[in-house]
């Protein structure tokens, strides 16, 4: 029963946790005091005020001190709507599954409003937890940023750049900084955010590397700033996953290659339904698969560069053309 | 000019009681919710007695006394008593009226 104490702010455990600990002790614990106690803790982060104008001295007597917002108590907002944004993320991925028989297209486009929500969330709980931190704050408008253009771009790799550019100068201002623990849970949200966007198109193992790439970017980001010298092996193994990561994640992104088995994986844009796979083009047998995309044609150039044209199955007239999917390894391949 | 303690929200009827508590003297967390159960009849969770305790501390209706072991008791303040008998009084002309009333009604 004790560890739901936990759940009260800091400034609350420094005044009353030890009574209320005692008390615990004295009485039997039961379901409706562990409701209770949940239902208190909500209440104390909703009224930091309660406790901000006494604290305990260290004679055990309680001492009057000046009124002042901690940035836990800052970031209680901020949670607050990240904690909205993840049920909102989970009842529109709901949606979007039931609505996707019956209206392709526009479930289509929930991932992309998905993606531009999140991005949008990102930049308040960023501006909202790297205050006075401005190398963190600039880290974190560039990953919205690339985040941001992902689904608008002609090409994938300026998001790209501008994406982990930021996630890296994020990390950097994050070092040794207070807030930086929630920069990282900001951080995390990219991830989740642009792996939705880019599962969106229908790649789901490209978006989980780009997820891995940037949930070890929010690992390094609280495994440096809670390290301080006392952790740094976790501190070295965090910044080094994430480097490698997010080195892994651009040379992926930004070429076409063989992934594994044969298949070959080309993205034009993230999050504009244009992620094609071309299967063992070895075999001369060329097939995109793809669950919104008819494939009309291929053909391959003499430089080896592989075109295709295809459209969406529930448009056929909106968007016919020819896309490039870049040169695959083995000799003439038609479909 | 005295806190209203009806702007306590879901916390009015415990502080009540947490008043009339301390009106006795001064009381330390588990003693008070002992009593307030058996003035009650109705248990007091924890989460809602330092809810409450909190509140009428934050409005200078009690005070905290030096903690003694890992106990910390806690006294009404001269403001907190004038509250008290201020509900007290204004339960008082509820409790006759309504009997007034029931009466005539009969």
């Amino acid at each position: 029963m004790n560890r739901l104490l936990r759940l009260y702010p800091a400034r609350w455990r420094t005044r009353y946790a030890q009574e209320m600990s005692e008390l615990l002790e004295e009485r039997p614990m039961t379901v409706t005091a562990g409701v209770d106690l949940i239902r208190g803790a909500i209440d104390a982060h909703r009224h930091p005020e309660l406790t901000l104008a006494a604290a305990v001295g260290t004679d055990g007597s309680i001492q009057a001190v000046e009124p002042r917002s901690s940035a836990r108590d800052r970031g209680v907002p901020g949670a607050s709507f990240l904690g909205t944004l993840a049920v909102s993320l989970f009842l529109t991925a709901a949606a979007s599954i039931v609505l996707q028989d019956r209206f392709p297209h526009v479930a289509w486009q929930v991932p992309n409003a998905l993606a531009a929500l999140g991005a949008a969330a990102l930049g308040m709980a960023i501006l909202a937890r790297s205050r006075g931190h401005w190398v963190a704050f600039l880290g974190g408008a560039l990953l919205v940023s690339g985040v941001l253009t992902l689904p608008f771009g002609e090409t994938v790799m300026p998001s790209v750049v501008t994406t982990v550019t930021g996630s890296v100068v994020l990390v950097i201002g994050s070092v040794g900084r207070r807030p930086p623990r929630t920069v990282g849970l900001s951080c995390a949200l990219a991830a989740s955010t642009f792996a939705w966007a880019y599962w969106g198109d229908g790649d789901l193992r490209a978006g989980l590397i780009v997820s891995l790439a940037f949930s070890a970017a929010a690992g390094a980001c609280i495994a440096l700033s809670g390290s301080r010298g006392r952790r740094p092996v976790i501190a070295g193994i965090g910044f080094t996953v994430a480097v490698v990561a997010l080195v892994w994640t651009t040379a992926v992104l930004t070429s076409p290659r063989i992934l594994h088995d044969g298949y070959a994986l080309w993205c034009g844009t993230v999050a504009r339904a244009t992620c094609i796979e071309a299967v063992d083009p070895v075999a001369a047998e060329l097939r995109v698969e793809h669950p919104g995309i008819s494939f009309t044609d291929a053909s391959v150039e003499p430089s080896g560069s592989v075109w295709i044209c295809a459209h969406p199955v529930d448009d056929s007239a909106l968007w016919p053309c020819w896309n490039e999917m870049g040169e695959l390894a083995g000799g003439t391949t038609r479909g | 000019m005295d806190p209203d303690p009806q702007d306590l929200g879901r916390f009015a009827d415990p502080a009540l009681f947490i008043l009339v508590s301390l009106g006795a003297g001064p009381q330390h967390g588990y003693a008070i919710m002992t009593d307030v159960e058996s003035l009650s009849g109705r248990p007091l969770g924890p989460g809602t007695l330092y809810g409450a305790l909190a509140r009428l501390e934050s409005r200078g209706l009690i005070e905290a006394l030096p903690s003694t072991d890992r106990r910390r008791p806690y006294r009404l303040t001269a403001v907190g008593e004038r509250s008290l008998r201020a509900q007290i009084e204004g339960l008082e002309r509820i409790v006759q009226i309504g009997q007034a009333r029931l009466e005539t009604g009969a």
